[in-house]
């Protein structure tokens, strides 16, 4: 897949998956079953992806240059079977990229803004 | 019988199907990820089969309710994440190919084939990109120096004849090139197809018409590919055309350099028949000598110059002929009229001649003196 590197406004709104595997990875590198358990967590049981569809947002964040990958057995922290499907190989684990940690915090800016308006114009209403 | 080995059976028994029915799932997942396109599977296929699975078995402790709901959003998924991922390889393929076209750069890893490899390679190589030099060369020779009592005697002396033959015979060897992505040993009978017409235009006027022709059909051309491309892939071929001309622009030069039989003929005009000197032979071998000389080069530089005096020699070769043979016709010193126009007629070209083989090394030079970077 080709690298490119869109500017940040480029690439705002991010959809809800984009967002949450982004936020999955900001605490640090994460392997995909543990990526998907994460989103589950983070969005208290409301989002629960398909495998196709972490992978499907995985290209495209690979993409895009927001996160980047790493081979690193160390990854599995979450997964208790860990290195169980392919013994001997090294695992593919995922990280954001100094801009897909730029992109996470333009959106975060982006959604505490509006919540803030959103919150003003209700305590209007409610005044 | 004991109620506890039933109930050990029947745990096992449980067990046993709900591995195997997992089991089955897991490949019928394998099968159902053949469908996604064969870049995204080499790149994610195996992580992707180990988390349904992880999925899978966390799902099966949880209970039946939780295996069905995942085996269930996976398949509601899979259609729109199939059409979504084919679209993404899709762009990403769109966009590899406007930007070979815009630079005329091979794209890694993008299915193209890597360039046949050339005469610097291999003599049996090199043999077929000088085929057109060697034949021609051959067939000059050999009309030139064998006693005109052949059947039809005569025949040799026309010009017409000889040039279209020479300028005809090679149009199979252009279509197979053509055919074959325009390796390096085609661009000689472009070349010299491309010439016969140029002469044949200027003869009956025509040569506004054919050069009209000829920028229309490069425009029509480029703007099509570049139209094309954000549509669809262009077609392997064409690719394979963009990437033989863009790896090596000095296969322009190599192209002119084909016309240089039907040069050497008209350099001659029929003095290759009636007026046997060593003079034309030497100019057919150094022809050869300078296509064998390029073919066998590997830095652009020494290639351009290998064209250069080939092309040179062998014209100056021709213009030695024409004084030895004004010379002997009269006191050319006190009327050199004549002679001078041969002269003039000769340089001039040789000097076309050479801006034409230079061309494509001196834009190569001037496009690496602009780019940016340089220096920095």
């Amino acid at each position: 897949m080709s690298r490119t590197q869109p500017r940040v406004s480029e690439l705002l709104p991010l959809r809800e998956p984009t967002f949450l595997i982004l936020l999955s990875l900001a605490p640090g590198k994460k392997h995909g079953y543990a990526i998907l358990k994460d989103v589950k967590e983070i969005s208290r049981r409301k989002v629960r992806l398909s495998t196709g569809t972490l992978y499907e947002a995985l290209a495209r964040l690979l993409d895009q240059g927001l996160i980047e990958r790493v081979f690193d057995g160390e990854a599995d922290v979450d997964d208790p079977q860990k290195g169980q499907n392919h013994p001997g190989r090294p695992r593919k684990a995922y990280r954001l990229t100094k801009n897909g940690r730029r992109v996470l915090e333009a959106e975060t800016k982006r959604m505490r803004s509006l919540i803030a308006i959103a919150q003003r114009r209700l305590g209007e209403k409610g005044a | 019988m004991n109620p506890l080995f039933f109930s050990r059976l029947l745990d096992f028994t449980v067990q046993k199907m709900k591995t195997v029915f997992l089991d089955l799932l897991i490949h019928f997942y394998g099968a159902l990820l053949c469908l996604y396109p064969q870049r995204f599977r080499a790149e994610f296929e195996d992580e992707m089969r180990a988390v349904f699975s992880q999925s899978l078995e966390q799902a099966a402790k949880q209970g039946i309710l939780s295996l069905a709901d995942t085996i269930l959003r996976e398949c509601f998924d899979a259609p729109l994440t199939l059409l979504r991922v084919h679209r993404f390889n899709w762009r990403a393929k769109e966009k590899a190919t406007s930007d070979s076209i815009a630079g005329f750069s091979p794209v890694p890893g993008f299915s193209l084939p890597p360039p046949s490899p050339d005469g610097r390679e291999s003599w049996m190589q090199a043999g077929l990109e000088i085929s057109l030099f060697l034949s021609t060369g051959a067939i000059l020779i050999l009309v030139s120096y064998l006693p005109l009592t052949w059947p039809g005697a005569g025949w040799q002396r026309n010009l017409g004849i000889i040039g279209a033959a020479i300028a005809l015979l090679p149009v199979p060897g252009l279509l197979a090139g053509l055919v074959s992505g325009l390796p390096r040993w085609a661009y000689p009978f472009g070349g010299i197809l491309l010439g016969y017409s140029v002469l044949v235009a200027i003869r009956f006027g025509l040569l506004p018409f054919l050069a009209a022709f000829l920028l229309a059909s490069v425009l029509l051309a480029v703007v099509a590919a570049v139209v094309n491309s954000r549509v669809r892939p262009l077609p392997p071929l064409l690719r394979r055309m963009g990437q033989s001309v863009g790896s090596d622009p000095s296969r322009l030069s190599f192209c002119v350099y084909g016309v240089m039989p039907l040069m050497v003929i008209m350099a001659y005009d029929d003095a290759h028949c009636n007026n046997r000197t060593p003079y034309f032979a030497i100019s057919v071998l150094l022809m050869v000598a300078g296509a064998l000389a390029y073919v066998r080069s590997r830095q652009t530089v020494v290639q351009t110059t290998a064209l250069l005096g080939g092309m040179s020699l062998s014209l100056w070769c021709a213009l030695l002929d024409q004084a030895a043979f004004m010379g002997g016709l009269g006191p050319w010193v006190s009327s050199p009229g004549p002679w001078l126009a041969g002269i003039g007629w000769m340089l001039r070209l040789w000097a076309s001649m050479t801006a034409l083989i230079a061309a494509p090394f001196l834009i190569g030079l001037a496009r690496r003196a602009l780019a940016p970077g340089r220096g920095a």
